[in-house]
């Protein structure tokens, strides 16, 4: 029995050299006949003795812990029977109650299929429910069988007793936002015209609401509007100003409650998909925000922004950056926007010739040439990066520069960003980001077909 | 029956007077760790001294000696072990082969170990283990046939019972060549004896 730890202790003694000649024969003989000995020996030559029962210690201890870890782990079998009895009981327990409930609502659930015009399919549902259980409104499946309907309005007829009457309930003004949401509305009928007030609603072009009122069970019934089954249009328009009726550029037009939005291109323009029914806004800097409901109409809408009447500094623009007019020291010339703004020039260089003493300003004559259309348009790009960039991510007073370079597609979209300096991760992300949400470029042209264009760019930003 | 008996009144803190083979038939049975640690304590050593001598670093050899634990809480219960001792051997090594295999550039430590996986082999390695004393006059013979620095270690080995030690400092040579001595006069013993017998049998 103790003849294991005899072992031990002697390979440990033998090992450290405490052992007589006689012992050292005596452990040597049992090495011999013992393979795993042997084996062990060759490996335990390879460290000191005071290593070897140092180790053999942490490893017992080791073991010891690992043991006890499982031991907490480990359920014994009992338990684990009894948590899954406990789990079934649960489980019974909850289809009991759920079952039983079925059963306690005597009154029908009527469901109400609402379809409106081809070219608009907006299907919603109307279904009368318990008060206290809604129907899944995330589910895709959220029109209920016509056989349904049928069903439960035969129902309704048999059952005339009691006066079940249905109230219309009208927001003022409705608000589509995030898919599924339920709008109420209640409608007025009664119980003999059900079936006609029914179809009327059926009918109707607008979410209905039925809600039955009657001595002691009050039902709600909702409309469930699954967003998803609608059919986004694209309304399209151009946002001008109102003072001089010019286009405006790289106007945010962003749909209330999406998270998705456009921007007017360079001629003003813009393409968005919408829900009839929602909110568009749009706004600019320098400009009063517009907001438009969409209606059942196809049309261009046109924007027209009035300026802001806010006054801010007096703001330079310089070739390298942007400065307060206080903290600069180079040579200045203001010119004030007023007097910009007489001139009918389509871009601010043609607003500035003759402004400024000392600074000619030319236009080259050629046109629909790829290259000078660009170099206008780079700078006018440019400075629409300029102002679009979330000033936060940069760091205040210091000059960041990006040399960017990026494709445009025959279609004028603006792809694969390249930023080749060593700025901040974040600062490189705002300025990719910029650059995406930017207003279409218009396709280039070479030899009168349309090309993709590779643009760099040298972007100096300072805030 | 007494076997049982015994089982039951021994308490926890008295089980190291188990054998190997109590302590793993009450493993199989309750499937206590502890008793499984028990059993492995008693051999922890020599396991970590194979896993060294093939893994050759502390380390990795720490690690192994746990992990063939692991393998133990899974395989016990599943083999008819005879001898446990041989058994651990067995696995011990095997483990250590398989983990260098995987470690592809341990080639070359690879090679080093030819012979492969490890069955359970007898107890009985060479028969001069067992008493010298009884040897057969087979034996007697192969000795007398081994080379002269094999012959001397094997006399004053196993004959005129000093240690290693002694040998080495009597024949002048390291206690490391002494030891390879006496394992290359086995190794030539077994295959002369055996290369007898096949001849006497016929």
């Amino acid at each position: 029995m103790f003849k294991y730890l005899f072992t031990y202790e002697k390979i440990k003694r033998y090992l450290k050299d405490l052992l007589s000649d006689e012992e050292r024969y005596v452990v040597e003989r049992e090495i011999e006949k013992n393979p795993f000995e042997k084996e062990a020996m060759e490996g335990l030559e390879q460290i000191s003795p005071e290593e070897f029962a140092w180790d053999v210690k942490q490893l017992q201890s080791q073991i010891e812990t690992y043991n006890n870890h499982k031991k907490s782990m480990l359920f014994l079998p009992q338990f684990q029977i009894a948590a899954g009895l406990l789990l079934l009981l649960t489980i019974g327990f909850l289809l009991f109650s759920k079952f039983s409930n079925i059963k306690n609502v005597s009154k029908p659930i009527v469901t109400i299929e609402n379809q409106l015009e081809k070219d608009t399919i907006h299907t919603e549902v109307v279904s009368i429910e318990r008060k206290k259980e809604l129907p899944n409104a995330n589910s895709s499946k959220s029109l209920y069988d016509r056989k349904a309907v049928d069903a439960t309005l035969d129902e309704i007829r048999e059952n005339k007793n009691g006066g079940v009457v249905f109230e219309e309930i009208t927001h003022e003004d409705p608000q589509f936002s995030d898919d599924d949401k339920i709008i109420e509305k209640k409608l007025p009928i009664t119980v003999t015209d059900v079936v006609e007030s029914v179809q009327k609603v059926t009918n109707a072009e607008s979410e209905a609401e039925a809600r039955v009122i009657k001595n002691d069970i009050s039902m709600d019934a909702t409309v469930i509007s699954n967003e998803k089954e609608r059919v986004t249009k694209n309304y399209s328009g151009i946002v001008t100003a109102q003072t001089d009726g010019l286009p405006l550029p790289g106007v945010t037009v962003k749909i209330k409650g999406m998270q998705k939005g456009t921007v007017t291109d360079f001629d003003g323009q813009y393409n968005v998909a919408a829900n009839i029914g929602d909110t568009i806004e749009f706004s600019a800097v320098g400009f009063e925000s517009e907001k438009i409901i969409v209606s059942n109409t196809e049309k261009l809408t046109n924007i027209l922004l009035q300026e802001n009447l806010e006054v801010s500094d007096e703001t330079v623009i310089i070739g390298y950056g942007k400065a307060k007019k206080q903290e600069l020291t180079g040579a200045v010339t203001s010119v004030k926007t007023e007097k910009l703004k007489e001139t009918r020039s389509v871009s601010f260089e043609e607003a500035l010739k003759g402004k400024v003493q000392g600074v000619a300003i030319t236009e080259s004559k050629q046109k629909s040439d790829a290259k000078n259309d660009i170099s206008t348009t780079k700078e006018n790009f440019k400075k629409w990066v300029y102002s679009h960039l979330n000033s936060e991510v940069f760091k205040k007073n210091t000059l960041y520069e990006a040399e960017v370079s990026f494709a445009i597609t025959k279609k004028g979209k603006l792809k694969d960003v390249v930023i080749k300096n060593n700025l901040p991760l974040a600062v490189k992300k705002e300025i990719e980001r910029t650059l995406l949400a930017s207003p279409k470029w218009n396709g280039a042209l070479s030899q009168g077909k349309k090309v993709t264009q590779q643009i760099d760019l040298k972007l100096e930003m300072s805030f | 029956m007494l076997n049982c008996r015994v089982l039951f009144s021994k308490n926890k803190a008295s089980k190291s007077t188990y054998s190997d083979e109590q302590l793993i038939l009450e493993f199989c049975k309750t499937k206590h760790l502890d008793t499984l640690g028990e059993l492995y304590n008693r051999y922890l050593h020599l396991v970590y001294g194979v896993c060294l001598k093939y893994l050759k670093n502390r380390e990795d050899s720490q690690d192994a000696v746990i992990q063939i634990f692991e393998i133990l809480v899974n395989e016990v219960p599943k083999h008819k072990i005879r001898v446990f001792k041989s058994w651990l051997h067995g696995v011990s090594r095997n483990f250590c082969l398989m983990k260098l295999r995987k470690d592809a550039s341990v080639k070359l430590q690879q090679n080093s170990f030819t012979d492969d996986f490890f069955v359970e082999k007898e107890f009985l390695m060479h028969p001069i283990d067992e008493n010298p004393a009884d040897l057969t006059q087979l034996l007697q013979q192969c000795i007398a046939l081994l080379k002269e620095k094999q012959k001397q270690c094997i006399q004053l080995f196993y004959f005129e019972q000093k240690c290693y030690r002694e040998i080495a400092l009597e024949l002048l040579i390291e206690e490391k060549q002494v030891k390879s001595l006496v394992q290359n006069a086995k190794r030539n013993l077994k295959i002369c004896v055996q290369r007898k017998e096949k001849v006497s049998h016929v």
